[in-house]
Formats: structure tokens, C-alpha cells, sequence
């Protein structure tokens, strides 16, 4: 009796979460699971199995592909983990109306991958802003070619991934009490200490959390390689496009995309479900 | 003495110089566009032959139909969002039931699956259900990208929310429905338009999911764009309307956010 009336109040809270979770299945877990069969098929006859991926594996040009996005987002992966700590700080402890600007500025690299690299093109293309501006104040001679080059890719991939490190040590950060840091101070340890033996240690979490989504986002990113790769930079994502271009390549497409699903998706529930309620529960 | 004043004078200058380089980064994006929208003659060359309004209306009568596309679609798509995730954030936040961290999980779930996954799956599964090139399949897939951000503005202002206000009005003899949009609806609208904002601004620049789906007859400004640069290369046209769709976004942005002020940017959170 009391199980029926508890199965009954539970099916009542389903009525509210039903057309969300209809709405997922169709369009998140279906398409997914569509993928990754397509990714299985082997040959017209219907028959499954993992050769694609070891065809896929087997082949030098896609290991390249794989290792020059990976590099490419790992360095970006690290830039930004400079880049953002001061600035995840920053947001976390102060509460003025700069902060707030800041917090909401970092809304523009989140929806704009594409302006990113539309941004770069414009200021550095040969007659563009920065190498006039250089031309003009004589320190090169001849305009330097920066657009297509790999330290621009990783600069891009940096902005459109900032946010994915700041937010997660700006949590973290917030969670440390003033108090640790306030004490150290007044006993003597100056700001070098501070951070390596009260910040670094007691935020690591939102460091593993950052580096696992700025990762886990910059090797899938589309926009930015779409516009700013060249020749002799190749990424998953750009294959994954133009193998569906002129006559879909069904297999291959669809392994790479599995492929780029299990990174993005395993380092991000890796952070996410795993290892934040675990800390945030303990501490 | 002189010397801790001193140190204190360099720590506040590095920082100083530090936050001003992060905005200069941040917002580059926006004034070199922006600036450039403005430029005389056909190609991008700095400093520019002059300064002209004409980039925008030269694009106008090409571009008006997608922007208002995008525009249509971001505003169709917050409000799909928050019919679907107002309900579920509801009862997410109130009760406690078996499953509801597998659901929670779930519904997070687009913020862990890369776009160009999710945008190929479309393009295998459109095709079956006639959805390609249409209004509603542009609309589901933005959706399924922008609903957590919605769920998390809105279950934001539900935990916030004290229960206890409903539980009076219910003891009051409000029934559950009429409690729910008289006290409880009102009390989260801010969590429920800061989801808006979010959903709009996602939907509206989105590119990766809809290059995959769209079709001549629905095609929203960020491929137009994109489409613009491939056929003509970088024109002032083309940084005239980017400019637009980016004027766009920060009025959004500032609008809501001087609405509501500055607590309601925690939809975007990881």
C-alpha cells in the first residue's frame, strides 16, 4: 500500500519532467545513439563491428590530425590557465562594478567563437590593423605574415576558452574563506606564498575542473579552425565538416565525431559529475 | 616603510595592467569590427581611404531577411526553453525522489557534448524527420544547446526562492495551480529572463549546430555571414553586419542586466 502511494507520487513528479526529458531523448540521446551505430556499421550489410575505428586509427593522417588538435588545445588549455587565474581571483573577491563588467564580458568569447576569429583575421591580415600600426612606428619594415600561423590558432583557441577556466576557479576561489589568506599575511608571507600554499592548494579542484573543460571544449571547437586554419594544421572538427561536404562519408564522419563526443564528454563528466559533488560534498 | 608603500604601488599597477589587458582581449573582438564596419572602399586595409555609413546599407535589403530569421528563432527558442525547463526546474528544486541526480545529470547534458557531434547526429537524423531546412528543426536543435543554461537560471532562483511563501499561500487556501502562478511565478520571473537573456544571446550567434541543418529557405545571420566571407572574402559589408549581430547581443546583455543587476549571470556556470 505505502509502496503503490509512493510509486504514485513519484509518477507524479515525472508529469512536470516529462517534456524535457522527451524533448533530450529525441534530440540528445537519439542522435548521439545514431552516431555512434553509423560509426559501428561495417559495410551495406548491416553488420557491426569496430573496424572503422581501426581503419580510422590505422591511418597516419588521422593520428596527425588528432595529435595537432590535441597540441593546439593543450596549449591553449595551459595560456588560459595563466591567463585566468588573476582574473577568476579577481571576480571571486572583489565586488565592484568593474567585476561585474568583466564577469559579464566574458559572455563574448562563450557565444562568439566565430567574431574570435573573424577579429583576428581583421587585425592581422598583411594590410590590416597591427602591421600598419608597426609599419607606422617603424619597428618592421615589411608586414609581417601572422594570420595563418600556429601561434594565432592557439591565441584564438585561448579567448574561446576562457570562460571555461575562469568560472570553474572562480567557484573554487569563492569557496576559500578571506580569512586563510588574511592570516597568512599577518603572520608574514608575502603574495607568492599566499598563492602557492593557501590559493593553489585549496582551489585545485576548479584547477583540475578548468583545465578538464578548456580542454575538453577547445579539441571540438569549429568555428575558430574553420576560419583561421591553413594548410599543414589540420583538426578533427574541420574533417568532420568537409567529409560531409561533397557526398557524406557516413562512416568516417561519424567515428571522428564519436571519437571528439568520448573526449569532450569524458573530461566534462569527469569534473562535473565526478569529481566537484565529491569534493564540494567532503569539504 | 617606503619601501612596503612602493611594493604596494608595483602590485596594484601589475594589476591594473593585467585587468586592462583582459578587457582590451575581450572587447577587441567587438571595436575591431565594429570600427571597421565604417571603413570606405572595397578591401580591409588599415588606416582606411574614409569613413562611410554606406557598409550598412549596402548589406541591408541581403542581410534584414536572416537577421530577422536569427532574431525570430532566438526569441522562439528562449521561450521553447523556458516552457520545458520552468516545470522540470520546479520539481527538481522541491522534491526529493529517486533518480533525480541521473535526471539532473541529463539535463545537463548538452554543456558536456561537443557541437559538432550533436550537429552531425542532426544531420543524420533531419533528413527522416522531415525537419530538414525547416523553422521547427532549427529551432529543436538550438534548443537542446541553450536549455542548460536556462535550467540553471531558473533552478538558481528556485533554491533562493523560500518554500514557505507557497506553503502560506497554500495554507491560505490557494490551490497548487493558482499558488504557482500568483506567488511563485512572479518570484522567479528575474531567474526565468536572466535564462532568457542567455538563451536568446546563444541562439541568436549560434553557427556550428545550424551550418550542419540550414537551408535556403531558413538561414539565419551567423551563416549568412559566414557564406557572405566565402563567396566575397573580408568586405566592410561583411564587418557591418557581424557588427549588427553584436550590437544586438550587447543590448540584450546590457538590458537584462540593468534590469535585473549584476547576480543573474549565474546561468553560466560549470
Amino acid at each position: 500500500m505505502i509502496s503503490k502511494r509512493k510509486r504514485n507520487k513519484w509518477l507524479t513528479l515525472m508529469i512536470p519532467l516529462l517534456p524535457a526529458l522527451v524533448f533530450y531523448a529525441v534530440f540528445l540521446v537519439y542522435p548521439i545513439v545514431v552516431l555512434i551505430f553509423h560509426s559501428l556499421q561495417v559495410g551495406d550489410a548491416g553488420q557491426i563491428g569496430l573496424d572503422n575505428y581501426l581503419e580510422t586509427f590505422a591511418k597516419a593522417s588521422f593520428r596527425r590530425t588528432l595529435l595537432h588538435t590535441m597540441l593546439v588545445a593543450g596549449a591553449a588549455t595551459i595560456l588560459d590557465l595563466f591567463l585566468g587565474y588573476p582574473l577568476a581571483y579577481y571576480l571571486a573577491r572583489k565586488q565592484t562594478w568593474f567585476a561585474d563588467f568583466l564577469q559579464a564580458s566574458l559572455l563574448i568569447p562563450l557565444y562568439g567563437g566565430l567574431y574570435v576569429a573573424f577579429a583576428f583575421m581583421l587585425i592581422l591580415l598583411p594590410n590590416g590593423f597591427l602591421n600598419s600600426m608597426l609599419l607606422w612606428l617603424g619597428v618592421i619594415q615589411q608586414p609581417l605574415s601572422l594570420l595563418y600561423t600556429r601561434p594565432t590558432l592557439i591565441a584564438a583557441f585561448a579567448i574561446y576558452g576562457l570562460p571555461f577556466m575562469v568560472y570553474p576557479l572562480r567557484a573554487a576561489i569563492q569557496g576559500i574563506d578571506p580569512a586563510y589568506e588574511e592570516a597568512a599575511r599577518t603572520l608574514g608571507a608575502n603574495g607568492w606564498n599566499v598563492l602557492s600554499k593557501i590559493l593553489l592548494p585549496m582551489s585545485s579542484i576548479g584547477v583540475i575542473g578548468g583545465v578538464l573543460l578548456t580542454f575538453g571544449w577547445s579539441v571540438a571547437i569549429f568555428s575558430i579552425p574553420l576560419i583561421l586554419s591553413f594548410k599543414g594544421a589540420p583538426f578533427l572538427s574541420l574533417d568532420i565538416y568537409f567529409s560531409t561536404r561533397y557526398g557524406i562519408r557516413w562512416s568516417y564522419a561519424a567515428t571522428l565525431s564519436v571519437i571528439l563526443f568520448f573526449i569532450t564528454f569524458g573530461l566534462s563528466y569527469l569534473y562535473m559529475v565526478i569529481i566537484k559533488p565529491a569534493r564540494t560534498s567532503t569539504s | 616603510m617606503n619601501g612596503i608603500k612602493w611594493r604596494k604601488l608595483c602590485t596594484k599597477t601589475i594589476w591594473t595592467a593585467y585587468l586592462a589587458f583582459i578587457t582590451i582581449v575581450l572587447w577587441m573582438i567587438f571595436f575591431i569590427l565594429f570600427t571597421h564596419s565604417f571603413f570606405k572602399g572595397v578591401t580591409l586595409q588599415f588606416p582606411p581611404e574614409g569613413l562611410t555609413f554606406e557598409n550598412y546599407t549596402q548589406i541591408a535589403s541581403a542581410f534584414y531577411p536572416a537577421l530577422r530569421i536569427s532574431l525570430l528563432l532566438g526569441v522562439a527558442t528562449s521561450v521553447f526553453d523556458a516552457l520545458l525547463a520552468v516545470p522540470a526546474s520546479y520539481v527538481l528544486t522541491r522534491y526529493e525522489f529517486k533518480g533525480k541526480d541521473v535526471i539532473n545529470t541529463i539535463l545537463l547534458g548538452p554543456t558536456m557534448v561537443p557541437a559538432i557531434s550533436l550537429a552531425l547526429g542532426f544531420l543524420a537524423l533531419y533528413p527522416h524527420l522531415k525537419l530538414m531546412d525547416t523553422f521547427w528543426g532549427l529551432l529543436f536543435a538550438l534548443s537542446i544547446v541553450t536549455m542548460p543554461y536556462m535550467l540553471r537560471s531558473v533552478m538558481s532562483a528556485f533554491n533562493e526562492l523560500d518554500p514557505a511563501l507557497e506553503e502560506a499561500a497554500l495554507t491560505l487556501g490557494c490551490g497548487r495551480v493558482k499558488s504557482f502562478f500568483l506567488i511563485t511565478l512572479p518570484l522567479i520571473g528575474p531567474g526565468i529572463l536572466a535564462g532568457f537573456m542567455l538563451s536568446f544571446i546563444i541562439a541568436f550567434n549560434e553557427f556550428t549546430m545550424i551550418i550542419f541543418i540550414y537551408g535556403p529557405k531558413w538561414l539565419p545571420a551567423s551563416v549568412w555571414l559566414w557564406n557572405m566571407l566565402h563567396m566575397y572574402g573580408i568586405t566592410p559589408g561583411f564587418a557591418a553586419g557581424v557588427a549588427v549581430m553584436q550590437l544586438i547581443s550587447f543590448g540584450v546583455l546590457a538590458l537584462v542586466i540593468g534590469v535585473l543587476g549584476r547576480r543573474y549571470l549565474r546561468g553560466v556556470s560549470f
